[in-house]
């Protein structure tokens, strides 16, 4: 009797085949859909809420009472939900006008929305117009008629240089090659090692650099987040290598989460380049966003470092969870240490 | 494409394959399927590589001469299997849709394996970054992997990028040969990765091949149809996340430690389940390499070897005791030691970032965590970045949780089917159980590596829940399913077994 039982059990077993049946099928659907090659867009997306966006939006300008949003697209977000005032768009962008700022809508779904969206928002039907002028696009849309706009003209006819993307959609680097500052306000998708911006700037570093050449990796400014996904250098390190990369207490910087945590704290509380200068490389090497002050003058320990370890170049870096081309410099250690006297 | 690294890589496949073949007496001494073979020889050839290729890095030698030794002790072996063809295969038995069900099983998982070049964190930084230093350094002694220390061995102000230097070089080394023998390419440095799922039933067979063919395809099919030795939680998300199969860190498969590991148990209990039960030396001592061969893949493959040579103390088969029908010989011991010493070595010259569990597994910490007491080392960066403030503030006592994690995987259907269930009835409940001493072997091996999974957990220097979202402890438990899946096989196809719990 408790033989059958136990064999019945067996059997009942038997029938989690179905499970990695199904699961690697799928997978063999999904890599097949992606050729075979891991695409970020492949992944999952995960929602926020437009509160949090519109902080995130507004925050990006020091004062932001004044400054003009144009805004491309209502419904590439969200698909799924009912326009009323309780869609996230609808709510993001109310938020955002509570904080002062402007808003020029583009988008063919203007009308069936004007009742829920704030009275002092301009309409447009073509989002260049609704672009010149403006400090910042969002843009949430890239079907027609948001689809292959000409960024560079829009960069010309902006003060500012702010282009927000929800969707995802967008290549970051061909909107830096703009010369707009590409900020993801949507969902992260896929995982850091598929960042477009990491890969081109990795791509980039192993043309400019020889294998056994030594990058002295370098904040720019004292790091401002302890999210793992800011360990870009890690990545960096894998794809470069065999390049020599080196970085101020790897022990740490390298570790646990924890360790990198504690690693973050001390680079700020060290205030290790108070009263360094910023300065420009001119031309930049990838990215055409200027005035941002790319590069710094060194601290005295840095420059012992560079000697010390035969160091040939050195990476500056803002540190963010976002890959940034713009937040990227390499420049030859001989400059970075002339800068630095 | 870059034909290259393909023909490298099935190069690489090949000559592992003859490698431990050759070691294995031939199918006229020995009785075992082609599927038997190849998977028994493919596990043993691994264990035998890697351990040779920590031997030549031990000595200082450079991956240069761990590749040459590789292709000669390659073709050598080629060479003796070309000599013993033609000896027959013996039967399985196994019905027409068992053997279509693990054939797809089989190849589905290899396929799926180098569907993706290598996407996953733990694989990319933690095992193939020491791949590349090998293939391209040649030594684990470079600063690529030490630099992060200063010449005094004091901590570098400035220095290296690295995570988990010290973590074992057994992937790392068969990557970095498949890039010796053709170049770095990280679809095809897989190749060698990619039979971990197919060849663990493959093993239990194996195993079980000497009680009766009945326990074996019954140990193979419990083995194969679990779905951790695939992924973990398959649906669990919903069945629209199915969407993202493979995507996720959920993928038990792939070029990570944990299956090589499971696999490598596997053929460790394999060769000396049928070592000792035929009174076979040399089955028992490559038996010994495949235990050592587990763990130069990943740190917890030496704990799992303290508890396999553990088990065997206790169930009697390494003491004189009288009335013993089977004995296993202290030369596993010894083999087995002697074999991970050279790792060993390398181990204690290369930096170490978490792995310091000798310092936290004490008596001390034992009894501190089973007796409710707080944290003692780390908090959740979750938690102190203020997404989870209660956390921070209180954090629960281990024994809290701790049990409650091992139950939720007990009786999670999704990663492990029925397993644990089955597990339970296989247990050595009757006196006759407990008579067969290999029966208490395999038994004390399973319940001493739950136990020694428990007591990690419980003084882990990593904050509990955050290990949970990991995957833990399910990915450590699964280096145990190919000697539960014997269990269970052995007890199902017990002929005495009508009679169980009356005993």
């Amino acid at each position: 009797m408790f033989t059958i039982l136990l064999r019945g059990v067996q059997k009942l077993h038997l029938l989690a085949a179905l499970l990695p049946l199904a699961f690697l099928a799928k997978m063999l659907l999904v890599t097949s859909s992606t050729g075979f090659t891991p695409n970020r867009t492949a992944y999952d997306t995960v929602a926020w809420e437009g509160e949090s966006q519109a902080t995130y939006l507004v925050d990006t300008w020091r004062r932001p009472r004044g400054k003009i949003l144009a805004v491309w697209g209502l419904k590439d977000y969200h698909l799924d939900q009912a326009l009323d005032e309780n869609h996230p768009i609808v709510e993001l962008l109310n938020h955002v006008n509570q904080r002062g700022v402007q808003l020029r809508i583009c988008s063919p779904l203007a009308d069936s929305l004007k009742a829920f969206l704030p009275s002092s928002a301009q309409y447009f039907d073509d989002p260049l117009t609704a672009a010149a002028g403006v400090h910042g696009v969002l843009q949430m849309n890239t079907r027609p008629p948001f689809e292959n706009i000409d960024l560079v003209a829009v960069a010309k006819n902006m003060p500012g240089y702010l282009f927000f993307d929800m969707t995802h959609n967008l290549h970051p680097p061909d909107v830096d090659a703009a010369g707009l500052q590409y900020l993801g306000l949507g969902p992260t998708q896929g995982p850091p090692w598929l960042d477009p911006d990491l890969m081109v700037y990795s791509d980039f570093l192993l043309q400019k650099t020889e294998p056994d050449d030594g990058l002295l990796l370098l904040p720019t400014t004292p790091p401002g987040t302890i999210s793992g996904r800011a360990r870009w250098f890690l990545h960096l390190n894998y794809r470069l290598y065999p390049r020599r990369l080196y970085i101020y207490e790897p022990f740490d910087a390298s570790g646990t989460s924890v360790q990198f945590r504690q690693w973050v704290l001390n680079y700020k509380k060290e205030q290790r380049w108070g009263g360094r200068s910023r300065w420009e490389p001119k031309p930049r090497e990838l990215s055409k966003i200027l005035g941002v002050g790319a590069a710094r003058s060194l601290v005295q320990d840095e420059i012992q470092a560079i000697r010390d370890l035969d160091v040939d170049w050195v990476t500056f870096f803002s540190m963010g969870s976002d890959f940034r081309l713009q937040d990227w410099e390499t420049v030859p250690a001989t400059d970075a240490i002339e800068h630095s006297r | 494409m870059d034909f290259l690294p393909f023909f490298a890589g099935l190069a690489v496949l090949i000559l592992i394959w003859t490698t431990g073949k050759a070691l294995l007496p031939d199918r006229t001494q020995l009785a075992r399927s082609r599927w038997e073979d190849f998977s028994v020889s493919y596990l043993l050839g691994v264990a035998v590589v890697s351990l040779l290729g920590n031997l030549i890095l031990a000595m200082h030698l450079s991956m240069t001469v761990v590749a040459i030794e590789f292709v000669a002790v390659g073709l050598l072996t080629a060479a003796i299997c070309w000599k013993r063809r033609g000896t027959d295969s013996a039967p399985t038995q196994l019905a027409t849709w068992q053997g279509v069900l693990l054939a797809t099983l089989a190849m589905a998982s290899i396929a799926a394996t180098l569907a993706y070049p290598i996407n996953e964190f733990d694989p990319m930084l933690h095992f193939a970054y020491k791949g590349k230093v090998l293939a391209f350094t040649g030594t684990p002694f470079d600063a690529s992997l030490t630099g992060m220390l200063a010449e005094d061995g004091s901590l570098a102000t400035y220095g290296r990028i690295v995570t988990h230097p010290n973590y074992p070089l057994g992937i790392p080394i068969l990557e970095a040969l498949v890039a010796k023998l053709g170049s770095w390419q990280e679809r095809w440095i897989q190749w060698p990765l990619a039979f971990w799922a197919a060849c663990l039933p493959g093993a239990v067979f194996f195993a079980l091949r000497c009680l009766n063919l009945r326990a074996a395809a019954i140990g193979a099919l419990v083995a194969a149809v679990t779905p951790i030795l695939y992924a973990r939680n398959i649906g669990s998300m919903g069945w629209q996340k199915l969407d993202y199969a493979g995507l996720n860190p959920d993928l038990s498969i792939g070029a990570g430690a944990d299956l090589p590991v499971a696999a490598l148990v596997a053929v460790t209990c394999a060769l000396l389940l049928n070592g000792v039960r035929r009174s076979s030396l040399r089955l028992q001592l490559l038996g010994g390499l495949c235990l050592a061969g587990a763990a130069t893949m990943k740190n917890e493959g030496q704990a799992l070897l303290g508890v396999t040579l553990l088990a065997l103390l206790v169930s009697g088969l390494l003491l004189p005791l009288p009335k013993l029908r089977y004995r296993a010989s202290w030369m596993v011991v010894g083999v087995a030691i002697l074999a991970l010493l050279p790792w060993l070595s390398i181990r204690s010259q290369l930096p170490a970032i978490d792995e310091n569990y000798s310092d936290h597994f004490t008596v001390e910490n034992i009894l501190h965590f089973l007796g409710g007491g707080a944290e003692i080392v780390e908090k959740s960066p979750k938690a102190i970045v203020g997404r989870d403030e209660q956390a921070l503030e209180n954090p629960p006592a281990r024994m809290d949780h701790l049990p409650g994690y091992f139950w939720d995987e007990f009786t999670d259907w999704r990663s492990w089917g029925l397993l644990w269930l089955l597990l339970l009835f296989a247990l050595p409940w009757r006196r006759r159980d407990l008579r067969d001493a290999t029966y208490r072997w395999l038994s004390a091996l399973v319940i001493g590596g739950v136990l020694l999974y428990f007591l990690i957990l419980l003084v882990t220097p990593w904050y509990l829940p955050l290990l949970r979202d990991k995957g833990i402890p399910e990915r450590l438990l699964v280096h145990l399913l190919g000697p539960i899946a014997m269990l269970i096989g052995w007890r199902l196809a017990d002929p005495a077994a009508d009679d169980a719990i009356s005993e």
